[in-house]
């Protein structure tokens, strides 16, 4: 494969939505080997769809999604998913009649021996080791974002989708969740990251890509975007 | 009360070797209903496929041990391919709704009835229990059939396998993931047609090998199919969907009611079964094991 | 009632174009036939009567359907296709289970076949709702089945006829036998909750205590939706009762049968009951626990006489099983019709046929002769019978007639 020099994940005029609406509209998309690239935006501008469309969970419409130049578009989710791409989606979906050991368990990639394993997954998160008996329902906020995070890994991804890892936690969880992720950066894990919290953006991405009805409308490196906050107000409507 | 319990004994075992025939047919009807979202009206006629099966195999008069695990054999294999076939033909409905797909496996009932009734005629058929469970042992004083006392030994065992299986092991956990989230179980790799094919198949074994374990007691005929699913309907209904405990007691129950509520209140036979389904409706409507809500809330507070 | 839920079946059609095939080949073959012996018959030139068949080919009743057709179509077929002298066309209809799919039969059969007379019809229900339909189209209608009392008593009519039974008579004919045997001991009487049942009781009850006999307790249970017996099977070893009176058919026979052995019943309390409960298939499922179970019934395969040693070696060599009493029934039917078509001259119409069933005399049955009652029911002999080994299987014997 050619993958050696492109990037990892490579998008291009990529176009989705549901029942022939076009939710994300012709978007181009890089993700390098070991890079973080988040993506910044308002409610609504296609983001979670985006990240759906790479995961195969929404079929897109034409365009194109390839993983180290292997062609992902229109496969289904678990071939995507065994091709190397880990969701953590919005709203962790832990699996809630599961016990945590059970949700990982099943996550696990039957003959096909990877670098993690569900007890290296409790080392990394020993919040979860405490209570692998306890149902996903019955776990905090952040103890299911963790246990998301955990469920993704044991595919063994290259690529991580991480969607609002923030979302409604708790200050501390937040801090543990960035990182957790900043741990799984050094290992060479490439991830693709939406997040509504510019603090955490910042702290983790090394390039930001900000999207507005369905379209990528401006991208640069992280310290870049930090330098130039009027950019930030315009398509965010913060400071 | 002693006196009681001595007079009702057999009628008690005996509801519960009718209650644990009877589970063997639901727990597949509730797996695959609950789990899988398919109301399967065929089942009832794969029932009767594995009856079949035992007469041929078996026979009337009496056959080896070895001839009716040759006939479960049988059972278990037509089981199988039919459940994946039902899964095959039903998937493509799954957006259509519930009804297109019952009335698809109504269809499927249909036909499979009518293949039996023109392979094996109208009459009614028996079958033989194997050799050395033929005849009644001395249960406390009371003749029993000793068939019947490995109805409830098979049965028992095949419920703590059932529920070992879906509560306890991975493929289980699988199936239960992919009902509360198809989507999720897909993105962690998954291939969700394989989980519904092999639970579909899985129901259907139960059905047809219930078929033949219950060859000895109920025989094979038509319409026994009909008796059968309905049964098994309102044991998924009084249980809840897709419990397996529900189905262990709902079965249970049915079977007291169908024997011991039969002795004592004769009068009433014909209302009881309804009767009892009517009751736990109005009392608990998602059934005895019934659960509120399967998924967690999203992101609950932390 | 779950055997009634089917919405509908395939099956019907599938054996109603067998059966045109089959009646249609019939009718080639009796041209043949004729043709080659130059035309033998009594009525000048190859009339043809269009004779209706009225029986279940779908649901419950489907097997006795089976048996009915092959002793109709045994009888015709050793006529050489002809009952009285003319050519036969059946034409058959699907009875099903109940009047909701017979009476439209029967109005095909009258109304758009043209037939001249109908024979068939197993269910009572299904002769009592056609009875005005062909008593107002003057088309009488044979019946050789249907035993409810009413059919040949308040209901009955010029144009209903039965040469098979009446529901009260084998049970009825039972009960002085029954109340010898177990002298002044209890017995223990359980039906199947539907008329039929409740008529066999009454009949067997009425003789049977009028004869010295005690009912020790009597219970009906839910007919087509009782599958284990086991709970009644309780409370008639709790009764105190010395014997057992029964009536069922079909698969609650073989059930009731089967779990009477297993529960220990067999060996403990004899069981009684009208025939129907060990005839045809049903003996066959029960098999063994069916061993030694007496019964009462107007036909038996072994009664000695010449008719049914013709009757049954002719149906066992076609058959290749022995002969029912619904088998029987009909043979007579296609025999009673037989005498009346060849009493008439010319033309045939129903009317005519009504009035030739009149004068029919003695019947020489299989099951010995029988003639028709007032009310147009057979009056023959019961016998007392009891199930024994026949090589693999099993057979019905005839011990004794039973004195009326």
């Amino acid at each position: 494969m050619s993958a050696a020099t492109g990037p990892l994940l490579e998008a291009r005029g990529l176009r989705s939505g549901y029942r022939g609406s076009m939710v994300v509209d012709g978007i181009d998309l890089d993700v390098g080997e070991g890079g973080l690239v988040a993506i910044l935006g308002r409610n609504g501008v296609g983001k979670t769809t985006l990240i759906s469309t790479i995961m195969g969970l929404v079929r897109p419409y034409s365009g194109s999604v390839r993983l180290a130049g292997r062609e992902l578009a229109g496969a289904r989710p678990d071939a995507i998913a065994r091709a190397g791409v880990g969701l953590v989606p919005q709203g962790r979906r832990v699996f809630a009649p599961l016990s945590v050991e059970e949700n990982l368990r099943i996550a696990v990639r039957r003959g096909r021996a990877g670098r993690w394993t569900v007890e290296r997954v409790y080392e990394l998160l020993p919040q979860l080791a405490e209570r692998r008996s306890h149902r996903g329902d019955q776990l905090s906020g952040g103890e299911q974002q963790m246990l998301a995070i955990g469920r993704a890994l044991l595919g063994n991804p290259r690529l991580l989708l991480l969607d609002e890892p923030s979302d409604g936690l708790a200050p501390a969880a937040v801090r543990g969740v960035e990182q957790v992720i900043t741990g799984l950066r050094a290992e060479g894990l490439a991830v693709l990251l939406v997040e509504q919290n510019l603090r955490v953006a910042f702290a983790l991405a090394d390039e930001i890509v900000v999207m507005q009805k369905g379209r990528i409308v401006h991208r640069s490196g992280t310290t870049e975007f930090r330098r130039s906050p009027d950019i930030a107000r315009r398509f965010l409507g913060v400071a | 009360m002693i006196a009681w319990l001595d007079a009702n004994l057999v009628s008690i075992l005996n509801g519960v070797a009718f209650g644990l025939l009877l589970f063997t047919l639901a727990v597949g009807l509730s797996l695959i209903f609950g789990m899988m979202d398919v109301l399967n009206l065929s089942h009832g006629a794969l029932y009767l496929v594995g009856a079949y099966a035992a007469y041929r195999v078996v026979g009337e008069a009496g056959g080896s041990l070895g001839a009716f695990l040759l006939a479960l054999g049988v059972a278990g294999v037509l089981g199988l391919a039919a459940g994946a076939l039902l899964a095959g033909i039903t998937q493509p409905l799954a957006r259509r709704g519930h009804l297109h797909q019952a009335l698809l496996t109504l269809g499927v009932a249909l036909v499979v009835a009518d293949l039996l009734s023109a392979l094996f005629g109208d009459e009614v058929h028996s079958v033989a229990a194997p050799a050395g469970l033929r005849g009644s042992v001395r249960v406390l004083g009371h003749g029993y059939p000793a068939y019947r006392l490995f109805v409830i030994g098979v049965g028992l065992v095949l419920a703590a396998l059932v529920y070992l299986l879906v509560e306890r092991s991975r493929a289980g956990a699988v199936i239960r993931a992919t009902v509360a989230d198809r989507d999720m179980v897909q993105a962690i790799g998954v291939d969700t047609r394989k989980v519904l094919v092999g639970v579909f198949a899985f129901g259907t074994l139960l059905a047809t090998c219930g078929g033949v374990l219950g060859g000895p007691i109920l025989g094979a005929q038509p319409g026994l199919d009909d008796t059968v699913l309905i049964l098994g309907l309102v044991i998924v209904v009084i249980g809840g969907l897709g419990s397996v405990k529900g189905a262990f007691f709902g079965a249970l129950l049915i079977g007291q009611i169908q024997v011991l509520g039969v002795t004592l209140l004769p009068e009433y036979a014909s209302f009881l079964l309804f009767g009892t389904m009517a009751l736990i409706l109005t009392l608990r409507p998602a059934g005895l094991a019934g659960t509120a809500a399967r998924t967690a809330a999203p992101g609950s507070s932390g | 009632m779950g055997r009634q839920m089917r919405v509908g079946r395939l099956r019907p059609r599938w054996i109603l174009a067998l059966a045109g095939l089959a009646a249609a080949t019939m009718t080639v073959a009796a041209c043949g036939g004729s043709a080659v012996r130059g035309g033998g018959g009594g009525g000048g030139d190859q009339e043809t009567v269009k004779l209706g068949v009225l029986l279940p080919l779908s649901g419950v009743y489907a097997p006795l359907g089976e048996d009915m057709q092959q002793g109709l179509r045994l009888y015709i077929d050793e006529h050489g296709g002809k009952l009285g002298g003319r050519r036969v066309e059946l034409v058959t209809a699907d009875e099903g289970e109940g009047p909701q799919t017979a009476v439209p039969a029967a109005k095909k059969l009258i109304q758009q076949d043209r037939v001249v007379a109908v024979t068939g019809v197993v269910s009572s229900a299904v002769a009592l709702g056609v009875r005005d339909l062909f008593t107002e189209s003057k088309i009488p209608l044979v019946i050789s089945n249907a035993g409810a009392d009413e059919i040949t008593g308040e209901a009955s009519s010029d144009y209903l006829w039965r040469t098979s039974f009446a529901n009260t008579e084998p049970n009825a004919a039972f009960g002085p036998y029954v109340a010898d045997q177990v002298k002044g001991g209890g017995v223990y009487v359980i039906a199947a909750d539907y008329a039929a049942g409740k008529e066999a009781m009454g009949g067997f009850k009425e003789t049977f205590e009028a004869a010295g006999g005690k009912v020790a307790d009597e219970r009906y249970t839910p007919f087509g939706e009782t599958q284990d017996f086991q709970p009644y099977l309780n409370a008639i070893q709790r009764s105190g009762a010395e014997a057992v009176y029964c009536f069922y058919a079909g698969a609650e026979a073989v059930a009731f049968v089967k779990q009477y052995e297993e529960f220990g019943l067999a060996d403990e309390l004899p069981l009684y009951s009208a025939g129907f409960l060990t005839e045809g298939g049903a003996l066959d499922a029960q098999g063994d626990a069916a061993l030694g179970i007496r019964t009462s019934l107007n036909y038996a395969p072994d009664l000695d006489n010449p008719a049914n040693e013709r009757f049954r070696a002719a149906y066992q060599n076609r058959f290749e099983e022995e002969p029912t009493t619904y088998a029987v029934a009909s043979y007579d039917a296609a025999a009673v019709l037989d005498q009346a078509l060849t009493s008439i001259d010319g033309d045939v119409t129903g009317e005519q046929i009504a009035a030739a069933l009149g004068e029919v005399g003695e019947v020489d049955s299989p099951r010995g002769t029988w003639r028709f009652s007032e009310t147009h029911n057979p009056v023959q002999k019961y016998y007392l019978r009891e199930v024994r080994k026949q090589g693999a299987g099993f057979t019905n014997a005839t011990v004794r007639e039973l004195e009326g």
